[in-house]
């Protein structure tokens, strides 16, 4: 019990800590704002060159993604923020469990990606006027908290990254970028080379994407077990491989003392 | 006269070779393009080559055009302003004015190797046609919509000095102007209040203009028309530069408060 | 005869360095070359020595933060590189500096974001934490932001987070750097009365009087080698036989000086300028000649002499040969 209440504590502090976007105008302009002007741009695409059609399920897709805001820059700070407050040494030599660590500071991303989804959703419902089947909300609920889980790590294997590389920036927009593209948000998987599907398999969201336009569009769950399972055994592969990951960055700053020069 | 002259072409180079140094910059010009291009294709998918053209060649390219000046412009003024430098170049004697415009062709003359780029992607890798144009004709339209973007910039340069809180602004403006400028597509889907902001925008007329130009089936009329329009709306746009740098010489060295961060 | 707890064996430690930012080549350079020593339990140890000597990187090797590239080291019975997860509980260690902590967090907050990173109970955490800032003095700010504290007040929130998990060890390095003279009392004060409740502490330093004030025993390392290691008394004594000439000498120039007095074969000596006057300090195993030399030679025009024994300061720069 106690360990369970010490892992929310330390997904709250941390979040504090490192990621500290507490002041309310700041969170609701970069967090909220940005990510809806992107969302209500590619609605308005969709919806004129598909003249309409489907687009409750691109509204959908494209409020999903508002996650990457959380998934892939919100989860860099989870482990680059320790480097910039000179915390990092610290961390890495305490006796708690490193995986259980960097698992707790990723959930408040989660959440965080989470909520901005949902009010992309409610802002694309309003702008657009379109409508959602009330019965697919709670589907669709248990299908982003699981793609943004898988994005998040992901997003915790990109910020791992951080302890090889210095360009931290660029590959977390490429990243971002190339969610967007994979998960086929504005079109259907079908225009994409086969190669690139095949590709985008491997990537978080592509599922949750081809998911929820099925739910919305057409109240279509038949593939939600096997979608999902795959999805979830996605982000679960992330995560492990992050961890791996950051392990082995720890071993190595013991051996080569490279954390020592930061 | 000369000394300006001088300092703003060096300031141009100098600022082309800061800029391309830095990596996120570096995204903008050799990455992203590809990402928009790539994603606006497969939207566009089986539609017909004409909007293929203006929409998913010059619209992303646009786009890449854009968000490399924006990121630029207003990040740059952020920077000397952190730097605590803003009132050294204001005061230095080559005209501040120069010195910023020739950040803002730096930065333009990337956005437009960007465009380039996106253009050659488009055309090898999906075979797309392109519309064949008399090369002076499209080389003068590039020329005017160069200048009408880099005048834009420059005021919106302007905007930032004198505010902190405009410059905020600078990180949301991506989507919108894309958005409002009819990049991907056109305005008149836009809901009708919007429709005016977007006329009062060179980015729109610049982007309207290309496409006239590459229409084969624009009369000579409607292009004559399109360059003009585009060069009214910039001349505005210089009026306002004139008047804004006024007041951020106003601000500078009357209120003293333009290093304020 | 108190038992040793920690046991540093022919411990080496090589890093490699890249040079150069088109032709890397690798460089190796040796922070450790081979140290061995033990530390007691209950002593205050230090470890001293200029910049680049070694010492941080011993301490990351005692603390699990690095692996030695050769020889072996145990602390409390535990090997740090293999057992490094049951050694972590029984000890904690303070960088100098101002880093190291969440500035966006308040004090109470972070003491508690590492409380839970060292697994203390919640419990104990709401005893022990203000607890800990009354001892720093730091109470009134438990709720401030740390991005508003002095460096002063940092450096004793640092402290309160080293002694969370009541360490068996306490390891310090270099922990008065930037610190006033009042901060840095206090902060010998509070290390004094830990050692007396039985923590060990392991301290780097480069302040020699900080040194010689604190530490049981003290260890020199200069260029990663153990130079010496012995109580600051035993080392003093080393150099018993030495006095210390201090004087003022006005109306010459340090050349001047420095002629003058090589010309007299003495070349062993420390010369500042402090506002248009000389202080000059000179080694010597035979004071006596030394002073009547100073008063016989010409155009020297001496001040304030004295004649004191020689400080660690000299004691150290004496076997080490200066850096």
């Amino acid at each position: 019990m106690e360990s369970m209440k010490r892992f929310f504590r330390h997904a709250v502090l941390s979040y504090k800590a490192l990621f500290g976007m507490l002041d309310p105008k700041a969170y609701i302009l970069v967090m909220l704002l940005n990510p809806l002007t992107q969302m209500i741009f590619f609605a308005m695409l969709v919806n004129y060159v598909y003249e309409g059609v489907g687009l409750e399920g691109y509204v959908a897709s494209n409020a999903l993604l508002l996650c990457v805001m959380s998934s892939v820059f919100g989860m860099m700070t989870v482990v680059m923020s320790d480097r910039g407050m000179g915390t990092l040494q610290i961390v890495m030599a305490s006796p708690v469990n490193k995986g259980v660590l960097f698992f707790a500071r990723s959930v408040p991303h989660i959440v965080n990606g989470a909520f901005t989804a949902f009010l992309g959703l409610v802002f694309g419902v309003l702008i657009f006027g379109v409508s959602i089947p009330v019965e697919s909300l709670l589907p669709l609920l248990c299908i982003w908290m699981i793609s943004i889980f898988s994005a998040c790590g992901l997003g915790l294997i990109l910020g791992s990254c951080s302890f090889w590389t210095p360009s931290m920036h660029l590959l977390s927009n490429i990243l971002a970028s190339a969610l967007l593209l994979l998960s086929g948000a504005n079109y259907s998987l079908s225009v994409m080379p086969s190669w690139l599907s095949d590709l985008a398999k491997f990537f978080p969201l592509t599922r949750g994407v081809e998911l929820t336009k099925a739910i919305v569009n057409e109240g279509d769950t038949s593939q939600f077990v096997r979608l999902m399972s795959e999805e979830l055994l996605l982000g679960c592969i992330y995560f492990a491989i992050s961890i791996v990951v950051i392990r082995y960055a720890e071993y190595l700053a013991r051996v080569k003392g490279t954390m020592e020069m930061s | 006269m000369r000394g300006n002259l001088q300092a703003f072409f060096k300031t141009i180079i100098v600022q082309m070779k800061l800029s391309i140094a830095r990596p996120m910059f570096q995204f903008v010009i050799w990455i992203s393009p590809f990402f928009y291009a790539t994603i606006t294709y497969f939207v566009y998918g089986g539609q017909s080559p004409e909007k293929i053209f203006h929409y998913v060649v010059l619209g992303s390219g646009f786009m890449g055009l854009w968000t490399s000046i924006v990121y630029s412009s207003a990040s740059d003024i952020n920077r000397e302003r952190f730097y605590g430098t803003l009132e050294n170049i204001f005061d230095a004697p080559v005209s501040f004015a120069y010195i910023i415009m020739g950040k803002i062709v730096g930065n333009t003359i990337w956005g437009f190797i960007s465009m380039l780029l996106s253009f050659l992607y488009l055309r090898f890798v999906f075979n797309l046609e392109y519309p064949i144009v008399n090369p002076l004709l499209i080389g003068s339209a590039f020329l005017v919509v160069v200048i009408a973007i880099s005048v834009f910039a420059f005021v919106m340069a302007l905007v930032f000095t004198l505010s902190k809180q405009a410059e905020v602004l600078m990180n949301f403006i991506e989507y919108p102007i894309f958005l409002i400028c009819g990049f991907l597509f056109p305005i008149t889907i836009l809901p009708t209040w919007l429709q005016p902001i977007s006329a009062i925008l060179p980015p729109t007329w610049a982007i309207e203009l290309l496409r006239v130009v590459t229409n084969n089936a624009s009369t000579s009329a409607q292009i004559v028309q399109a360059i003009l329009v585009l060069i009214g709306i910039t001349v505005i746009y210089v009026v306002i530069a004139f008047v804004a740098y006024g007041a951020v010489d106003r601000k500078a060295r009357m209120d003293g408060k333009l290093g304020v961060y | 005869m108190s038992k040793t707890i920690i046991q540093v064996d022919q411990v080496k430690r090589t890093y490699e360095v890249k040079k150069g930012s088109w032709k890397k080549e690798k460089k190796f350079v040796e922070a450790v070359k081979g140290i061995s020593f033990d530390v007691k339990d209950g002593e205050i140890f230090g470890l001293l020595g200029p910049n680049g000597a070694g010492k941080t990187t011993m301490i990351k090797m005692l603390t699990t933060m690095l692996i030695p590239t050769d020889g072996t080291i145990e602390v409390l019975g535990f090997n740090p590189v293999h057992q490094h997860k049951e050694l972590r509980p029984h000890i904690n260690f303070i960088l100098g500096g101002e880093r190291n902590l969440y500035w966006r967090l308040s004090a109470y907050d972070n003491l508690a974001y590492f409380a839970d990173l060292y697994k203390i109970p919640r419990s104990t955490q709401k005893e022990r934490i203000p607890q800990l800032l009354k001892l720093v003095e730091l109470e009134e700010a438990a709720d401030r932001r740390v991005e508003t504290f002095s460096k002063g007040m940092k450096q004793r929130l640092q402290i309160a987070r080293g002694l969370l998990n009541n360490p068996k060890i306490l390891f310090l390095d270099e922990p008065s750097i930037g610190l006033d003279p009042v901060s840095a009392r206090k902060l010998r004060d509070i290390l004094r009365d830990l050692n007396q409740q039985g923590t060990t502490i392991v301290l780097t330093t480069h302040y020699m009087y900080e040194a010689d004030e604190l530490c049981d025993r003290i260890a020199f390392i200069n260029h990663g080698e153990l130079i010496a290691i012995d109580t600051p008394q035993n080392l003093k004594q080393r150099t018993n036989h030495l006095s210390v000439i201090e004087c003022k000498l006005s109306n010459s120039t340090k050349q001047e000086i420095t002629r003058l007095l090589e010309g007299a074969n003495i070349f062993d000596f420390e010369i500042h300028e402090e506002q248009n006057v000389m202080k000059v300090r000179i080694p010597a195993e035979e004071p006596q000649k030394v002073v009547s030399l100073l008063y016989n030679l010409q155009y020297l025009e001496v001040q304030d002499l004295s004649i004191t024994k020689p400080s660690l300061e000299d004691v150290y720069v004496t076997m080490v040969g200066g850096v």
